[in-house]
């Protein structure tokens, strides 16, 4: 164990010594006070008046697309839960939260765990293929160390960097937040719907809670791009791969949305968010099914890394 | 009889249906330093690769130690340093930081051995610089510097001279045959230059077309057996070679500017040269024509001639 412990330590140390690795850090935290900026400063101040009212408004406007009836299921669905949700406000005296708040800060830098999963992408995608194309791997693996150990070692080191990259952001959007709109609304609880009923959940928790479902994504496309990577020895194959089927696949998965056998592909299941607020994006589906769905293309993933990584002849 | 260290019995590897080493065989005993000669393409490298665990063995097998690089890989490659090809490390990472990273994974290599194998190598003085501000010279010292961290009993070093300035050659050459000598490490050293090997290795294994043509220690395979070319530096060349072969007919003399050739057993030359002065015949100088190893290596190999 003190042995790989130590092996993880290397792979930290190539990660953490390349001038690219911070240049990561540096785009990441530069957004978060882009996006705080921006709420700060551009985005006009709210008119000065009841959130009643505008609570109000709300409830009969959604009342009457409700009634015209011409929506499909998903949508209707949508409307009559946030309508329950606007009515719960009014009742409990629960205000919305607002944009230009902490909790609104950090409800919109959470969209940044993207730019983490880009990153990670990339870290996945180098850390094994980059040893082939610099030849260090010839060294690497005349160690009393078995490849297996070796490559379970890079795959740990990846999970570590994009956690700390996730601790980050959520540090300095918490902090550079407080800085910009105060503390205050962190009180106010976060609201959502669920088996019938609206429920009130604690802001900081909700949040936590999307960042460890988003992890979920994140460590489907770091697996994906590290089998990839390990695969076909090629880091930039691996990052122009990866990243095109995350940016793509939603539209892609929109399109395919009416063939039932979309729901096994991994990027219908891979954004589990859908099921806590929202839609399936194919009916029917359940975060059950998801998960297992992902737990299969997990060990698919793994399974194709670790037997290649094992079995070949390093002849480069 | 010494035990051998490194002991390859019957190895074959058969990439795509072709065979790029077939049916080798060879024993390194500690303490001596074994030449790898071979062009381009021999095999030199995948075998190399094989006794390191780097590809895998189609047939026969690799004891190192008496330990099989394939069922026991981590207690076999324990035993070896090496390097292969180029001394390629981290180039975003110092010297030291490299020297690290290897020494992580191994048992038992302090901060001190770091220290003292850096210096060892010449590189104290820039251990903490960054590999790409290195010379080609200087990354092969480091290269070297992590084979020899772990104080292993065999050392691999292929095409190890690669990129490195006559004097580089020369410290190298020297360095690795005291290892040898007074450290008692088996060398294993691969390489096309002949002139190179001759000077480095006890012994020279020549491997052309993924076969062994023949282990043969330097001497041996320079001289010969017993006989060999030597050269008489007479005056009167002409009538000295009437002279001798009446005198020995079994041999034929070639006769030169201002000496003659003749290929000889060692016991033979004091008659001849008694005899030639005995007749008169002034004699200058005897010397022993050695065969280079670069003519002994063509020979072996069989010469292939260009167009």
């Amino acid at each position: 164990m003190g042995n790989f412990l130590k092996l993880i330590q290397n792979e930290l140390m190539k990660i953490y010594c390349r001038l690219s690795t911070w240049v990561m850090y540096a785009i990441l935290i530069s957004l978060i006070l882009v996006v705080g900026f921006f709420i700060k400063f551009i985005i006009e101040d709210p008119v000065n008046g009841r959130w009643q009212n505008d609570m109000e408004a709300n409830i009969s406007q959604y009342e009457t697309i409700i009634n015209k009836g011409d929506l499909p299921v998903t949508g209707l669905e949508h409307l009559q839960r946030e309508k329950k949700i606007n009515e719960y406000r009014l009742e409990h005296n629960i205000p919305p939260i607002e944009t230009k708040s902490l909790s609104g800060f950090m409800l919109a830098t959470e969209n940044l765990i993207s730019v983490v999963i880009m990153f990670t992408i990339i870290v996945a995608a180098r850390i094994v293929a980059e040893e082939f194309k610099w030849g260090t791997i010839k060294l690497l693996l005349i160690r009393p160390v078995a490849r297996a150990k070796i490559l379970l070692s890079k795959y740990t080191a990846t999970i570590i960097f994009a956690f700390i990259m996730l601790v980050v952001l959520f540090i300095f959007s918490i902090s550079i937040g407080a800085f910009l709109f105060g503390g205050s609304t962190l009180k106010l609880p976060y609201l959502y719907y669920e088996a019938g009923g609206v429920v009130e959940r604690n802001i900081v928790s909700h949040i936590v809670n999307l960042y460890s479902l988003k992890s979920v994504e994140l460590l489907m496309m770091m697996t994906l791009s590290f089998m990839v990577s390990t695969v076909f020895r090629s880091s930039s194959l691996a990052i122009g791969l990866v990243l095109f089927l995350m940016f793509s696949s939603s539209q892609i998965v929109q399109i395919l949305g009416r063939y039932e056998w979309v729901k096994y592909t991994l990027f219908a299941n891979t954004n589990l968010i859908h099921y806590v607020e929202g839609t399936p994006i194919v009916s029917g589906m359940t975060m059950t099914f998801s998960i297992m769905m992902l737990v299969i293309y997990f060990i698919i993933f793994n399974l194709l890394s670790w037997v290649t990584f094992q079995k070949r002849d390093i002849t480069s | 009889m010494k035990t051998p260290v490194v002991s390859l019995v019957n190895v074959t590897k058969i990439i795509k249906g072709k065979k790029i080493i077939d049916n080798l065989s060879f024993n390194i005993y500690p303490g001596e330093v074994f030449g790898f000669l071979g062009a381009n393409g021999a095999g030199k490298t995948t075998t190399i690769r094989m006794i390191v665990g780097l590809i895998s063995v189609t047939k026969g097998e690799i004891l190192i130690k008496g330990k099989n690089i394939v069922n026991c890989f981590e207690a076999a490659i324990s035993e070896i340093g090496a390097i292969v090809e180029n001394p390629e490390m981290y180039q975003f990472l110092s010297g030291y930081q490299n020297l690290i990273h290897y020494a992580r994974m191994v048992n038992g290599v302090s901060k001190e051995r770091i220290h003292e194998v850096a210096k060892l190598v010449g590189l104290s003085y820039c251990i903490h610089n960054k590999v790409k501000t290195y010379s080609l010279g200087m990354r092969q010292r480091l290269g070297l510097a992590q084979a020899l961290l772990h104080s292993p009993s065999i050392l691999i070093l292929d095409e190890p001279t690669n990129g490195l300035d006559p004097a580089g050659i020369r410290e190298f050459r020297n360095y690795v045959r005291r290892l040898a000598r007074e450290e008692g490490l088996a060398v294993i050293v691969s390489s096309h230059l002949l002139a190179e090997m001759e000077l480095m290795c006890d012994r020279i294994g020549i491997i052309h077309q993924g076969k062994m043509m023949g282990v043969q220690t330097v001497n041996e395979f320079i001289h010969g057996k017993k006989a060999f070319m030597v050269r008489f530096h007479v005056d009167h060349v002409e009538n000295a070679v009437q002279l001798l072969t009446e005198q020995f007919p079994r041999h034929s003399f070639h006769a030169n500017c201002d000496y003659i050739e003749v290929f000889l057993e060692k016991t033979e030359v004091p008659f001849i040269n008694k005899t030639l002065v005995e007749h008169n015949v002034n004699v200058y100088g005897i010397s022993q024509i050695a065969k280079s190893l670069e003519e002994k290596f063509l020979e072996v190999t069989g010469e292939e001639k260009i167009g």
